[in-house]
């Protein structure tokens, strides 16, 4: 029972993208300049590549390193530290003035690896100003938009197994806020979250005897965009694609893979581009603390102090903006919980005991993988993990949780709703994050509900105008995903109701 | 002034949705208007009855006067999950999932009540050996006794769902 023609896909995959672009620029203007975690440190790496400067001139090893930028720079912390972790304070007090002149301004991720700078900071060649920072945080956003697309165009490829509900779920507040900020963490999440509807599909046509060459290369570039994008996007690589084989894959399902040219081509650029990334890391070593992140904490206390962080972390991933000081309204949050809840405790529920397994493996790593990689750093970083760094795994979560719970409704009608309600979850949340953001810039986190007439400080688009354009695009990008109809007849015969 | 751990309200909301979206993806209007009412009643009223009263009693509305009526939230959308989830497999792991999701935050309810009034909210983790107050039970007793009860609980409220299944096998 095929529900449209490819044209008909063709033009939704549009319209998302289209949405997505809106949605992540609005993000962009609706953020002070530096408002994002580390944007001045990211910021200035990307000007100092966009420059032809890949690593910090020959100097004793610091955590804080000079690259050669226009003189302007030096003031991108100071800007950004006018609101930082002070929530009630508007961004009246960002500015960001300065001459072009080079000269040695120093940042922390000077030894990360370039290629997401090279291309965010070329607008900052060109334009060191408010303007080329704006320029740069759109490259970010239009790579994530793309990506973001591209992700749901895969799950309705596999839009019978419901992937395209958990899509929407994993699609947080917090991966557009990022998008709106010069930082390579939205382009890593972004990508996973694509690799994770791709291999899906694939891994599904390999159990069916088939790997088309178009499915391969949509996991190739997914795949290299995320290794490409931050020092440890080649570990979720592996486990990405180790969790998606694990849940439904088949020793035929590997050998129908392995028997196309094209996928040993595909699987070898990506692990030769993730080597590449390992090599970099071994050798430049792009993450070390100094004596004001080394924690002097025991192993008792910081695994203690890691798990206590656990919950934070979670809302995090939900949406935290600014420098994780502005938290989402918590509607948001109650709404993200619910939809996660209604996909991963049904998928428990009605899963096979493989799927069951995967998921519920996938969900302890989410929890232990934070822990264990901070706990073991701590003696040089302090506690300094983050959510965001967990999203490109754990967006694999609600993704997963879906191809269980909407497939198992007994109605195909039933299944529809579903996904329609998790829609006004979905649109309801990311509309009172947004609102957020704008009313803690416009006149501090606790200011007044209707801001628009008494704000203190005001984006370069009105802030009305922005909150109107996001609700009109969140609730296209809702409404294009939900009504693509899951195409399939009920998939299990209807047992006896329960209590009777 | 004592907060659950964060996980305890996260289950909750887990658990909740879980029933609620699905409830409501049922085909009845008769029965998705019901569960849409009865959850703005428990929305509305409180603001409504707080602003009526605020001249005299101030915002003083607290979420167990909600309570009465917010606790056939979960009944009422359990009972309505039946019809649109009926496959074997759901009908006898779901509600142990749920319940074992809800045991745990119970407990770590529990615990936290404990530790609160022992050591101070933030105090050890391990607080049974160096407690400031003691109730009158030793408090490992009195967790161990919680868990106990608790699990009995939900084992008994999963009888049926027991029965259900051996008769169907």
């Amino acid at each position: 029972m095929r529900d449209g023609s490819f044209a008909r896909r063709s033009r939704r995959s549009w319209l998302r993208f289209g949405a997505l672009f809106v949605l992540c620029h609005l993000w962009v203007v609706g953020t002070p300049l530096f408002a994002g975690p580390d944007e001045p440190a990211h910021a200035i790496k990307a000007a100092s590549v966009a420059r032809g400067q890949f690593l910090p001139p020959d100097v004793p090893r610091a955590r804080d390193e000079p690259v050669t930028v226009p003189a302007i720079f030096a003031n991108a912390q100071p800007a950004a530290d006018c609101t930082k972790f002070k929530p009630e304070a508007d961004a009246s007090c960002v500015s960001f003035v300065g001459s072009r002149e080079p000269t040695e301004v120093r940042t922390y991720v000077s030894r990360y690896q370039p290629a997401v700078y090279a291309l965010a900071g070329l607008p900052l060649r060109v334009r060191a100003s408010t303007v080329g920072v704006y320029a740069a945080r759109s490259v970010i956003a239009t790579i994530t938009a793309l990506c973001l697309a591209c992700a749901l165009a895969d799950a309705e490829r596999l839009r019978k197994t419901g992937l395209h509900a958990g899509a929407l779920v994993a699609l947080t507040p917090m991966t557009l806020f990022l998008s709106g900020t010069i930082n390579p963490s939205a382009i890593e999440i972004a990508a996973a979250l694509w690799l994770w509807a791709a291999l899906l599909k694939l891994v599904r046509s390999c159990r069916d005897g088939v790997a088309p060459r178009g499915e391969i290369d949509r996991c190739g570039i997914a795949a290299a965009v995320l290794v490409l994008s931050r020092p440890l996007s080649p570990l979720w690589l592996a486990l990405i694609a180790a969790v998606a084989a694990a849940s439904i894959g088949t020793v035929d399902a590997l050998r129908t893979l392995v028997a196309q040219r094209r996928a040993r081509i595909v699987a070898g650029v990506v692990t030769a581009l993730a080597i590449g990334q390992g090599i970099w890391t071994v050798i430049y070593d792009p993450v070390i603390g100094d004596a004001t992140t080394r924690s002097s904490m025991n192993l008792a206390e910081t695994l203690r102090a890691s798990i206590g962080r656990l919950s934070g972390e979670a809302r995090q991933m939900i949406g935290v903006f600014g420098w994780l000081d502005t938290p989402a309204p918590t509607m948001t949050y109650v709404a993200w919980w619910v939809m996660i809840g209604a996909l991963v405790l049904v998928a428990l529920g009605c899963g096979t005991r493989r799927e069951q397994a995967v998921l519920g493996s996938t969900l302890a790593l989410v929890v232990v993988l934070p822990v264990v990689l901070e706990t073991s750093q701590a003696h040089e970083l302090g506690l300094a993990w983050q959510g965001r760094y967990t999203l490109p795994l754990a967006v694999g979560i609600p993704m997963l949780a879906s191809t269980v719970t909407v497939r198992a409704f007994d109605q195909i009608d039933d299944a529809t709703r579903f996904t329609r309600l998790v829609a006004v979850g979905f649109v309801l949340g990311h509309f009172l994050a947004y609102y957020q953001l704008l009313r803690r810039y416009s006149v501090g986190a606790s200011g007044p509900l209707l801001f628009f007439r008494v704000s203190r400080w005001d984006p370069p688009v009105p802030s009305v105008l922005l909150l109107v354009g996001y609700a009109v695009a969140v609730t296209v990008l809702a409404w294009s995903v939900v009504t693509i109809t899951p195409a399939r007849e009920p998939s299990r015969p209807r047992d006896r109701p329960v209590g009777t | 002034d004592t907060q659950v751990p964060q996980l305890v309200h996260v289950v909750w909301l887990m658990a909740l949705g879980a029933a609620l979206l699905n409830a409501l993806a049922t085909k009845s209007w008769r029965h998705r208007v019901a569960l849409l009412t009865l959850l703005a009643a428990v929305t509305a009223l409180p603001v409504a009855i707080e602003v009526r009263e605020a001249a005299e009693l101030g915002v003083s509305w607290q979420g167990r006067y909600t309570l009465p009526v917010a606790c056939g939230l979960p009944i009422l959308a359990a009972l309505l999950v039946a019809k649109v989830r009926t496959p074997r497999s759901f009908v006898t792991t779901f509600p142990n999932i749920v319940a074992a999701s809800l045991v745990v935050a119970h407990v770590v309810a529990y615990y936290q009540l404990l530790r609160r009034y022992s050591v101070g909210a933030n105090g050890r983790l391990w607080f049974f050996t160096s407690a400031r107050w003691d109730p009158p039970v030793p408090s490992l007793l009195l967790l161990i006794l919680y868990a106990a009860s608790i699990t009995a609980l939900a084992w008994a409220a999963l009888a049926p769902e027991r029965r259900y299944t051996e008769t169907d096998a």
